[in-house]
């Protein structure tokens, strides 16, 4: 079998010989070649600047094309007509939804009609404009039934606190070297700490009992060659679920200034005295919310990703910091928050 | 105190089978005005609205406007358990958590009732504004539901466009793409097999094929169903119910990624 050398121009290719009588046979395809003129203007002149589609072989003068190419393609090309077929739209379409464009309806019958180009030219709002519901709870987490799936999630959580050397705990731990449980008012919080409902209250105490009674929250623990570890969700999870509580060892942020190890570091308290101020340690420490992914906050579809967010709350007048799903979040889906948001969550009223 | 009866209980029936794939709980409204659920599905991208006017039924007594939180899926299989002749009735007492179905089959010699418990459900309801569409063709229900179970064979997403040469659905996918296009055709025998076209201005827009087909599971519901469409609005499915109201499906459309400015 002949192998056809597919030439992208009819410029002669500098490395090869010049054809000689012998090569006739295997150089039969060249002759053709030479005939080849562009489909445009008709002539063969020029034959360096006669770009040949890599589909039809038809001639192209690069200065005849529309738009005009200025050098030959380094990648494979396909002349106007045979490019008309390829798949026409390119796939990433972003899908809007129905609350980008209809408004919450005002408690009286009037309905409000806000969309204009500017609510529908911003595709991804702020998370918080979506879910508006009045009077959230948060939710408990819905481990899966599965028993041996929980022992499969709690594996792969074994594995990656191994791989970084921690131990498990489900609380924020206060040790010696660091700082005490009395360090942890959440009065010192420079413009107060919202204070977590008695609802919310009990839903936490459940998902601490129900991690203690070994009914995981349905995560899996993943490793990505980018990302490191990462954290899926393993069943459907519900807008305003409290997925975990970010805990780990309790330290003042002036001890752990020259912690460049320390990615992991959370802030507990930020306090208006720099030497009041707490953050959450999980290098020694912790549980699995310290493999759940930050957000790119400097690309534009980092945002887009966020499907949780990272909420500190009052509790008993100590400073808590719950991860929180801030949609609904699919089987599979990857868990990521912001790194850089200590939100305060103001309640959500929406009139338009 | 509420008692809703429904000669035509099928209906009734045909309807849940349209909203329960899309919706998993949602309130149903009683008013002086009618029967009627607003409710999006969970990813948010689809609306549902239904209405039952209270003149379509034969005995309607609602004595104060109330929300009904209901499980659809369970509400469902209550309804399954009635005959497609059977009269329904809705009845529901002042401050019960709870909600009787009851069927009679029509010669009154069966009579059976379900009593179902009712959810509490915080939902706002959503200003839905009367726009005048772009577009809005209107075609046999069975057709359209044939065009999107045919498409979603090979691809996943419909753009609909409406020119004046008629209403193209195209899609694309990894085995090739696919173009139906509808031409307005009203000379037929029956006027519910008609393509009616209005086109006020050209419209394209891309949706996603899979809630087209949930939405399709009204076809029983009406021979006929009107899609109306408008650039940068959801579009409006529509399907009659009898003389008594309406279903519609409002579905987002999926936009192109705004430009980032990468080098």
């Amino acid at each position: 079998m002949v192998a056809v050398r597919r030439r992208r121009t009819q410029a002669s290719n500098p490395r090869s010989e010049p054809p000689q009588a012998d090569d006739f046979d295997s150089d039969s395809d060249s002759d053709s070649d030479w005939d080849t003129v562009c489909e445009e203007c008709n002539s063969g002149k020029q034959p360096a600047k006669l770009l040949l589609c890599d589909k039809c072989d038809k001639g192209f003068h690069l200065f005849c094309l529309r738009p005009i190419l200025v050098s030959v393609p380094k990648g494979s090309w396909f002349c106007p007509s045979c490019s008309k077929h390829q798949i026409p739209r390119s796939f990433p379409l972003v899908q809007t939804k129905i609350i980008d464009f209809f408004r919450i309806k005002r408690s009286t019958d009037s309905s409000q009609f806000s969309t204009s180009s500017d609510s529908v030219g911003k595709k991804r709002k702020k998370t918080s404009l979506v879910m508006s519901k009045k009077k959230r709870k948060l939710l408990p987490y819905i481990p899966t039934n599965d028993s041996q799936r929980r022992l499969e999630q709690m594996a792969s959580l074994a594995t990656a606190l191994r791989a970084s050397n921690t131990r498990f705990s489900n609380e924020l731990t206060y040790v010696s070297d660091k700082a005490p449980r009395s360090a942890n008012q959440a009065a010192f919080e420079k413009q107060g700490m919202q204070v977590l409902s008695k609802d919310g209250v009990e839903t936490l105490a459940l998902c601490k009992s129900m991690m203690d009674r070994g009914e995981c929250p349905p995560l899996m623990v993943v490793f990505d060659p980018y990302e490191g570890f990462a954290v899926e969700a393993d069943r459907f999870i519900k807008d305003w679920t409290i997925i975990t509580e970010y805990v780990g060892d309790v330290d003042y942020l002036s001890n752990r200034e020259d912690d460049y190890d320390g990615d992991s570091m959370m802030t507990l308290l930020h306090a208006s005295d720099p030497t009041q101020c707490l953050v959450i340690c999980p290098d020694k420490r912790s549980n699995i919310a310290r493999f759940i992914s930050g957000i790119n906050n400097h690309s534009p579809e980092g945002r887009k990703k966020q499907n949780l967010k990272c909420v500190r709350f009052n509790i008993n007048g100590e400073a808590r910091v719950l991860l929180v799903a801030n949609r609904d979040i699919s089987k599979g889906e990857r868990l990521y928050y912001d790194y850089n948001g200590y939100e305060h969550e103001y309640p959500t009223e929406h009139f338009v | 105190m509420l008692e809703l009866r429904l000669v035509q209980g099928s209906l009734l029936k045909k309807v849940l089978e349209a909203v329960k794939d899309l919706v998993n709980d949602a309130n149903f409204d009683c008013s002086s005005t009618g029967f009627s659920l607003q409710a999006m599905d969970s990813s948010h991208v689809a609306l549902v609205s239904l209405l039952l006017r209270s003149e379509g039924f034969e005995h309607y007594r609602c004595d104060r406007n109330i929300s009904m939180g209901m499980n659809l899926g369970n509400m469902s299989k209550m309804l399954k358990c009635a005959g497609n002749d059977d009269i329904i009735t809705i009845k529901a007492d002042d401050g019960s958590d709870t909600v009787t179905f009851m069927f009679e089959s029509p010669t009154q010699d069966k009579i059976a009732d379900f009593e179902m418990k009712l959810m509490d459900i915080d939902s706002e309801h959503l200003g839905i504004p009367d726009a005048e569409y772009h577009s809005i063709v209107r075609m046999p229900s069975g057709e359209f539901s044939r065009i999107c179970k045919d498409l979603s064979s090979i691809g996943d997403t419909v753009v609909i466009s409406v020119t004046k040469e008629g209403v193209k659905f195209s899609t694309a996918g990894d085995i090739g793409t696919a173009n139906i296009v509808l031409r307005q055709n009203t000379t037929v025998d029956k006027p519910e097999d008609a393509i009616v076209i209005e086109m006020n201005e050209p419209v394209s827009l891309s949706f996603a094929l899979r809630y087209m087909n949930s939405f399709t599971k009204a076809t029983p519901l009406s021979e006929t169903v009107t899609i109306s469409l408008s650039s940068e609005l959801p579009v409006v499915v529509e399907y009659k119910v009898a003389e008594m109201g309406y279903i519609r499906y409002y579905l987002a459309p999926k936009i192109e990624e705004e430009e980032d400015t990468k080098p």
